[in-house]
């Protein structure tokens, strides 16, 4: 094969080979348009302290508190159980027992989450009604998996003569975990950062159990609204400035997460130096 | 102490998997009559089977796993060779990252607006597929570039020393040598298809009914199910079926993932 011809290949492969990143950048550049727009004609409106889209009121900070909320909470549940998981697994399950368990949690983790909505409308919903507190069991149950299982895999980059020897002295368990942790905090934390970002955009679930009604959530027991499941409720008979509005609540979604992953990617960046 | 809290925690997350899954197959029971898989609904969903919507699921997941791979390869390819300019890298490391975490249905917006309405494809297929990729894209192709980096160096410099040109090297050793890496990616990514109702309500959309072409509507099955839910009365006793059988679908595209994967417990 002559030299031109092998550099035209690279360069076809240059050419097609940079989708996937184009894709990226062309829903960065939608939100920023899209978002942009609807802050520039709505302005203060999207300030205000209710979202009553019919009278013009495109307030989004209930929503922004309630993902705040819902988030919060459901990562107060998912974190501790999670990292018993993952230690318990990383440290005491024997191997047929961890890799067992270890299957069962990436099931749980790969349930479609129209289907955890599903089993949450029919156990926790006639429990707890279409609430918050529904909606953080069903977010916890979706997040926890992936959180145990990327905990988990952080803990087993630790070395093996780091834990042995620890484990080795008379110390005692809560510190050989204590060790164990302090090394592996940065892929445990990283594991925390999508956790959250998989809690601030997961949609379909909770608005199949959060009743979506646009309340502030300062109670467990009333019906609430996210940004996402407001997206996902209101998006297909909108129009106008209410579908604008809705543009710029994807838009802050998409800040929010996006900001979650970069602090992420520090994290991991600042281990592998 | 530690051991004990660890072990409950194990159990509720197993015990969590096992009570989904029993649940759904027990409520679903009464709604795999014979010729459920094959036949199409009746009355709204409520009765019949869900055979378009298989056969609609197959088309927007296959489809769009085929153009995601056919763009995220070359792109993996790509990226892992081209070794300057430096920031590049570390550019289309950032982007594909924050490509993974972007939601769902900020992708479903995206593709609908897109899609949908610039390029006015309207609720169909094309819609649905070209979203499912988009959505697909970045994880694939970060889940390649690990695979392809994963390849022994030694690999490389072997095929120099033979004179090998580096586009043989790349794809008759590197990447075949990379494919079980690859195949677990892609399947991966398929399963994350085959799951998602966010990103696929407002583009591919809700028809239960086979598409005779790509400007048509279909539902899959992750649609058709939140669909039942959210927008038939008393479609809830059928959605169990259906769920049920997703239930399974992801359970083996989990199971085809983790046996290509390999496993290690603590670095050497």
């Amino acid at each position: 094969m002559s030299r031109s011809s092998e550099s035209g290949r690279w360069a076809a492969l240059g050419a097609l080979g940079t989708g996937p990143l184009w894709a990226g950048l062309a829903l960065a550049a939608f939100l920023g348009l899209v978002g942009g727009r609807a802050l520039v004609e709505l302005g203060w409106s999207l300030g205000g302290w209710h979202w009553a889209p019919h009278s013009g009121n495109f307030g989004v900070w209930s929503l922004a508190a309630g993902t705040a909320v819902a988030g919060g909470l459901a990562l107060t549940l998912a974190l501790p159980v999670g990292l018993a998981t993952a230690v318990y697994l990383a440290l005491y399950a024997g191997a047929g027992v961890r890799r067992a368990c270890d299957a069962a949690i990436g099931l749980l983790g790969s349930v479609p989450s129209v289907v955890i909505g599903l089993w949450g409308m029919t156990w926790v919903v006639p429990l707890l009604g279409n609430s918050l507190a529904s909606a953080v069991i069903v977010l916890a149950v979706m997040i926890t998996p992936t959180f145990a299982l990327l905990a988990g895999a952080a803990l087993r980059q630790v070395p093996a003569k780091l834990v042995e020897t620890s484990r080795a002295l008379p110390v005692g368990e809560a510190a050989v975990t204590r060790v164990l942790l302090a090394r592996a905090r940065r892929g445990v934390f990283a594991a925390a950062l999508l956790a959250t970002s998989r809690a601030v955009g997961e949609a379909v679930a909770i608005s199949m159990v959060a009743g979506n009604v646009p309340n502030w959530p300062w109670s467990l027991a009333r019906p609430f609204s996210t940004l996402t499941t407001t997206l996902i409720v209101d998006y297909d008979g909108s129009s106008g400035a209410h579908r604008q509005a809705l543009f710029f609540l994807a838009a802050l979604t998409m800040l929010l997460v996006a900001t979650a992953n970069l602090v992420r990617l520090n994290q991991i960046r600042e281990e592998v130096r | 102490m530690i051991r004990v809290a660890g072990a409950l925690a194990t159990a509720l997350l197993v015990a969590l998997t096992i009570g989904i899954g029993v649940d759904l197959f027990v409520r679903g029971a009464a709604g795999f009559r014979p010729g459920y898989l094959v036949r199409e609904p009746r009355d709204l969903g409520r009765g019949g089977g869900i055979g378009p919507v298989l056969v609609s699921t197959g088309i927007v997941v296959g489809a769009a796993t085929l153009l995601a791979t056919a763009l995220s390869l070359p792109a993996a390819v790509f990226i892992t060779e081209m070794r300057r300019p430096a920031w590049f890298g570390r550019f289309s490391h950032i982007v594909l990252n924050i490509g993974i975490g972007v939601p769902r249905i900020v992708w479903g917006l995206f593709g609908a607006a897109l899609f949908g309405g610039v390029l006015g494809f309207g609720f169909s297929v094309a819609t649905g597929v070209l979203t499912l990729a988009c959505l697909m894209a970045p994880i694939m192709t970060a889940g390649f570039i690990s695979g392809l980096s994963a390849v022994d160096p030694a690999l490389a410099e072997q095929c120099r020393a033979l004179g090998t040109s580096r586009w043989a090297t790349v794809w008759r050793q590197i990447v075949p040598a990379a494919r079980p890496a690859l195949t677990a990616t892609a399947a991966l990514a398929a399963g994350r298809g085959l799951g998602d109702a966010a990103a696929l309500l407002f583009t591919s959309g809700v028809a239960a009914s086979i598409p005779h072409s790509c400007f048509d509507s279909a539902a899959t099955l992750a649609v058709y199910i939140f669909h039942l839910l959210t927008s038939v009365p008393g479609g809830q006793q059928a959605a169990y079926a259906a769920a049920a059988l997703l239930f399974a679908l992801a359970a083996l595209v989990q199971l085809a993932v983790s046996w290509a994967q390999g496993e290690q417990r603590f670095a050497g």
